[in-house]
């Protein structure tokens, strides 16, 4: 007997849906046992693939495979946060060995206060300043994006902001050890280094955005980029900053690279950060400013705000890679 | 030669796009219906927007306009301060006062669906 009008048959089991639920909202309301993170297309923790095996075409309308590589395109992958078919589909679960490889950790120490470095061995192929996501068991996934640089260091580095309730933060800074594994799931994204070689670049980090820019810097350097490289490294307060040394040694190696840090709230006891707003810092103070190609990471807003900001000041939208940092349900 | 060949074409829609964003972004009357966190997403729909009203390549109706602005509220006030920074855009750009009043035309044909009148 045919399945009604948009629902969805998981796994044989039909699931009655209406037509503007997503995937994921009819899963989670027939109780099923799916994993989900961002629930914005971003993470694809909640990656379904279609289930061909009557062989019937399935109607792809409604489906979303933004972000999926070509050949999970036509796997018949999905991303079921952000998918309403338009006609009932038959979905099931991706065999995760599929997706994800095996890492270990091998360092783990805190970068300040608040921000945890891991480093991890793995075979995934990368490219600094992409994400990946992370799964600590086979419910909880944490996108994060990558901070090292193959050419430069054999292991995989992220920059983890702990949350004391976070769900993964929280078990990475008191539970995970060296020598434990955990899953990785990626890479993912296109923030990392793609410029002619002369071309002035300006790089912005707010808080731990500064993983993808670090990568994305290394990267740059590691390929011989000749052209300025300006480096902002911003944060709400001087305690929010790190590798200050790391960075400050980078600059002084490299004279076409400079490094400003930036803070909202003035503070003496740090000296190396300036007291500044980065919106009109990077509008106003960086000197050809239109030729240059602009990476930005970091929250949300700052990313929004920046963007906006410099697309007002006359930047063209296609000089500006953005990554942008978005909150887990 | 239609206003839209007349002008430049796409090429003409791409030099306008931006200048025309930058303004509605600065006016504080209709900035709201334009600030979006998805640039590009908006940065499109103005380039479809412009093509249109250029006389170029749509397939826009009347009922397409009229369910597209619906839910937004407008007033008459806010279609003027559009079609105000419309002009301006094409006098930055040169546009012969002949095309502009062509491109005015056509802006003012879909008045009634963009305030579902």
């Amino acid at each position: 007997m045919p399945a009604a009008m948009h629902a969805i048959v998981f796994e044989e089991q039909e699931l009655a849906r209406t037509k503007d639920e997503t995937v994921l909202d009819c899963l989670l309301k027939h109780n099923i046992d799916i994993a989900s993170g961002c629930r914005s297309g971003v993470c694809q923790s909640c990656v379904l693939e279609l289930d061909t095996s009557d062989h019937c075409t399935p109607a792809l309308t409604g489906l979303y495979q933004q972000g999926l590589s070509v050949e999970q395109q036509q796997a018949g992958q999905i991303l079921a946060c952000c998918s309403k078919p338009e006609a009932t589909v038959r979905l099931r679960r991706v065999n995760s060995s599929a997706l994800r490889v095996p890492a270990t950790v091998i360092e783990k120490f805190w970068l300040n206060d608040s921000v945890i470095c891991l480093r991890l061995h793995t075979q995934m192929q990368y490219r600094p300043g992409q994400y990946l996501t992370l799964w600590r068991d086979a419910s909880i996934a944490r996108s994060y994006s990558i901070a090292s640089c193959p050419a430069n260091e054999n292991y995989l580095e992220l920059h983890i902001r702990h949350y004391e309730q976070g769900a993964c933060s929280g078990w990475i800074a008191s539970d995970l050890r060296v020598g434990d594994s955990l899953e990785l799931q990626g890479p993912m994204g296109s923030f990392f280094y793609a410029a002619e070689i002369n071309q002035p670049l300006l790089l912005c980090a707010m808080g731990t955005g500064l993983s993808a820019i670090y990568g994305v810097l290394k990267d740059a350097l590691a390929s011989g980029h000749t052209g300025t490289i300006g480096l902002v490294v911003a944060a709400k307060n001087s305690s929010g900053l790190y590798l200050l040394d790391e960075l400050r040694a980078l600059e002084a190696r490299h004279d076409n690279l400079s490094v400003d840090f930036l803070v909202q709230a003035p503070d003496d006891s740090c000296e190396i950060a300036q007291q500044g707003d980065v919106y009109d810092h990077c509008t106003t103070q960086v000197e050809d400013l239109s030729q240059r190609k602009i990476y930005l990471c970091g929250g949300e807003s700052f990313v929004a705000k920046l963007r906006k900001r410099l697309f007002m000041a006359g930047i063209a939208l296609n000089n500006i890679r953005a990554d942008s940092f978005l909150s887990f349900v | 030669m239609s206003v839209y060949e007349n002008i430049g074409g796409a090429a003409a829609v791409d030099a306008a796009v931006d200048i025309f964003y930058r303004k509605v972004l600065s006016d504080d009357l209709i900035s709201g219906f334009f600030d979006s966190v998805d640039m590009d997403g908006m940065r499109t729909k103005q380039k479809s927007f412009l093509t249109m009203v250029f006389g170029g390549p749509n397939e826009y109706t009347g009922a397409d306009m009229r369910a597209a602005h619906k839910h937004l509220d407008l007033n008459v006030d806010h279609f003027n301060a559009v079609a105000g920074h419309l002009v301006s855009t094409l006098q930055e750009l040169n546009v012969a006062q002949a095309d502009i009043d062509e491109v005015v035309k056509i802006a003012l044909s879909v008045e009634d669906d963009v305030l579902n009148l």
